[in-house]
């Protein structure tokens, strides 16, 4: 599935709804909100669909010390079963899939679910949602466990409401007590995004060696920028495994590399550092 | 203004016509392994028939000129289906990322040193893994099998009687060895039916000129009526140095003017090279190891030399990237008369007997020592055989062809994705060989459930036969987690499994 056109502006959208909701993006592999949602979980919700070789990668991946979602049964489980513990004591969650054919176990832990596709399941509220800035429209369908689709759906609108600048278009309807839509229409992304390398899926692959899983961009320019501690040797810089053209320059706060590229990929894009390198703060913007 | 780059496919340039890419995946200097050495004579010689790319460990390896280095984790975003592979596989740890690949990436697998024990044993492969390897041998030597899994006991021994190369067949396209003694050993192992793809190409000859013996000399400092034996690369217990030194006193004894340089790294907990050479009194002042060598200083040293001793016992096939050298720069080589080294020809090096080494050893240093030009008329043989065996682009013509006539072979599957969840009733008749047929064909992590009709049933089984698991289990399934299933669900014990590659 390729990435997610509308993910800086769906992102903003449900930052803004839901400001305390726990993000469990399990879309990783196909386009889900990483990376344009801070602090969200990474994962897949099928690893055994993935490729052989991909699968072993995104296995060697851990968040915050923990492996992705997809890759350790028990936390996997606990997760699913909307253990508090797991979810770090979140209220609301959120859980993005590619597909929403397994969306009902989620709803049932009361989760809910963000799906690109797919059918919905039985005895849930949705959401339905259209987005484009402008174009290409994306369509999406927000799951819910029964009775609280009317409060997202009021939630969303005053959200668009607090966002929207000029040329901003939203609505919402609500067709049925189970059944809304809601539609915005940007004039364009907020794509410019800080990363905390800290909270970014990570792979420490030995000395002078680091991977950061970046996510599914959508495959248009984008310019990268790394700051590392003053005096740091310049890492060299891969982009999916293959060494990237890099400019960097320091000055008082440290080295700044920036690297321009066009993802080709719609897998999850990797950063590959080599030397001995840890950024302090990572950008992506146009 | 940053450059704007596009992520491309490796060895891809849009402006060229287009050809046939081929990844390799392969260690590459600055790693200190003469794999890695002979992986970038190759690459470079390869680059004449495919757009080529070097997947390594080190992302900052050095590979030759217009050769792409990518990350092995990423490279099969970067490989097309059914794209050309070629792994450059050897007996250490540096290559475990090679083995890695080559169960997601199957082609062409050059076999460096048929036995891959140590690779297994120092790559994290697991003990799981090792047993599964063994088990691929002959009947007779489950003895010591059972000595690892049992007593975790692993013998120097072990690492001729269990080659460890069944996974590695089984999983390539084809595979490359530097001898027929190798062809002949992994067939003698392995049988006929699962070796029919091994193919024969013999180590190339560096490219470009050696340098001159009187130059190299005069870089080294050493003087030009110095008869020079040289031995080089990782000082191994294989390399018989025992018997090396033992001739070399010999030959002093007997009045041969002569000096020993090791040019290459000690591995003392093989042989305790330095300490050997201490013990030897008439060796003081003649003797002298240099440790690791970069490229320019070892092929100096091989220039300078009027002998290169490379003996080897035991063999186990392996290949030699000194003697390669040895021959580019026209310097007599003496060898064991055993394995790869015994398809020489007879008038391109020495042959030194495995019985009496050491005498006829100690004869032959002392006969060349005194008649130099005897040394140059072997050295300038083996130079001619060599240019005529072992010329780069033959041997990268002769890769080519493998690899092409290797695409359409299919290979065994790498494990599956899902878990697999084996079940057997555990009465009590369970048996081990119930357990392995419930198991046949799952390959990596696995489940077994052994169903009992209760737990009172499953408790008696359990007190009846102690160590029921350890008896049942064959000894290549790692044992990761046991739990006991209780009603509602159906009793009995849940075994987590992970179960290596095996024929």
């Amino acid at each position: 599935m390729a990435a997610l056109s509308t993910a800086p502006l769906l992102a903003a959208l449900l930052r803004q709804a839901l400001p305390a909701v726990a993000v469990l993006d399990a879309a990783l592999a196909g386009g889900g909100l990483h990376p344009w949602f801070p602090g969200a979980r990474c994962g897949v919700a099928a690893p055994a669909a993935l490729p052989d070789a991909e699968r072993a990668l995104l296995g060697r991946f851990r968040q915050r010390g923990a492996a992705l979602f997809g890759f350790d049964p028990a936390v996997d489980a606990a997760l699913l079963a909307g253990a508090a513990a797991a979810w770090g004591g979140a209220g609301d969650r959120l859980v993005v899939l590619g597909d929403a054919t397994d969306a009902g176990a989620w709803i049932a832990g009361g989760a809910m679910v963000l799906a690109r596709g797919g059918p919905a399941p039985a005895g849930c509220d949705q959401v339905m949602l259209l987005l484009g800035a402008p174009t290409p429209v994306e369509r999406l369908a927000l799951l819910l466990p029964e009775g609280r689709g009317a409060a997202l759906l009021a939630a969303l609108e005053a959200a668009a409401g607090a966002l929207a600048g000029p040329g901003w278009q939203a609505g919402a309807r609500a067709i049925s007590p189970r059944l809304g839509t809601f539609t915005l229409l940007a004039p364009a992304l907020p794509a410019a995004i800080a990363l905390a390398p800290e909270e970014m899926p990570r792979d420490e692959v030995g000395p002078g060696r680091l991977r950061l899983l970046l996510g599914c961009l959508p495959p248009r320019p984008w310019r990268l920028r790394a700051r590392f501690a003053p005096g740091t040797p310049p890492p060299r810089l891969l982009l999916d495994g293959v060494h990237q053209a890099a400019r960097h320059q320091a000055d008082a706060g440290g080295l700044l590399l920036e690297a321009s590229f066009t993802p080709a990929a719609d897998s999850p894009l990797v950063l590959g550092l080599a030397g001995q390198a840890v950024p302090l703060a990572l950008g992506i913007g146009p | 203004m940053l450059a704007e780059s596009r992520i491309t496919a490796p060895g891809q340039d849009p402006m060229s016509a287009p050809r046939d890419a081929l990844t390799v995946f392969t260690p590459l200097p600055p790693e200190q392994n003469g794999i890695a050495d002979y992986a970038a004579l190759l690459l470079a010689a390869l680059a004449a028939h495919y757009d080529c790319a070097a997947a390594c460990e080190d992302w900052l390896a050095e590979a030759p000129a217009g050769i792409p280095v990518i990350d092995p984790a990423l490279a099969h975003r970067h490989l097309a289906p059914g794209g050309r592979v070629l792994h450059q596989l050897g007996n250490n740890p540096g290559h475990g990322f090679v083995l890695r690949a080559l169960r997601q990436h199957p082609g062409v697998t050059t076999l460096h040193d048929p036995g891959l024990l140590h690779l297994h044993e120092t790559a994290g492969e697991g003990v799981a893994a090792i047993l599964a390897g063994m088990a691929d041998t002959h009947p007779a030597l489950a003895p010591y099998a059972r000595h690892l899994r049992d007593h975790g006991l692993s013998s120097r021994a072990n690492h001729l009687l269990f080659d460890l190369a069944g996974e590695t067949l089984a999983r390539s396209r084809a595979v490359v060895v530097h001898s027929h003694f190798a062809a002949a050993r992994l067939r003698a192992l392995h049988g006929a039916a699962r070796t029919e793809h091994v193919a024969v190409v013999m180590h190339p000859l560096p490219p470009g000129s050696m340098p001159e013996r009187a130059e190299a000399r005069a870089r080294l400092g050493i003087a030009a009526d110095v008869f020079l034996v040289l031995t080089a690369g990782f000082a191994t217990a294989a390399k018989r140095f025992d018997w090396l030194i033992e001739a070399l006193e010999q030959a002093i004894a007997a009045g041969a003017e002569l000096r020993w340089i090791h040019a290459g790294a000690e591995r003392a907990e093989e042989f305790a090279l330095s300490a050997r050479i201490a013990e030897r009194p008439a060796l003081a002042g003649r003797a002298q190891v240099t440790g690791w060598l970069a490229e320019a200083a070892l092929t100096d040293h091989i220039a300078a030399a009027d002998v290169l001793v490379n003996l080897r016992f035991p063999s186990a096939g392996e290949s030699s990237g000194t003697l390669a050298r040895g021959f580019a720069a026209g310097v007599c080589c003496i060898v064991s008369d055993t394995a790869g080294y015994a398809e020489l020809p007879r008038e391109a090096v020495l042959h030194i007997p495995l019985a009496g080494a050491t005498p006829a050893l100690a004869a032959a240093l002392g006969a060349l020592a005194r008649d130099p030009a005897l040394a140059r008329a072997i050295g300038a043989a083996g130079r001619r055989f060599a240019l005529r065996e072992m010329a780069l682009p033959a041997v990268a013509e002769a890769y080519r062809a493998v690899i092409e006539e290797a695409r359409e072979r299919t290979v065994a599957a790498s494990p599956a994705g899902d878990v697999a969840l084996r079940v057997l009733e555990a009465g009590p008749g369970l048996s081990a060989a119930a357990v392995e047929a419930a198991l046949a064909g799952a390959t990596g992590p696995c489940r077994l459930f052994l169903a009992a009709p209760d737990l009172g049933a499953l408790a008696v089984l359990t007190l009846d036969r102690p160590a029921l698991l350890k008896a049942v289990l064959p000894p290549w399934a790692g044992l990761r987690a046991v739990r006991v299933q209780a009603p509602p669900a159906h009793p009995g014990l849940l075994l987590d499994l992970d179960l290596p590659w095996r024929p």
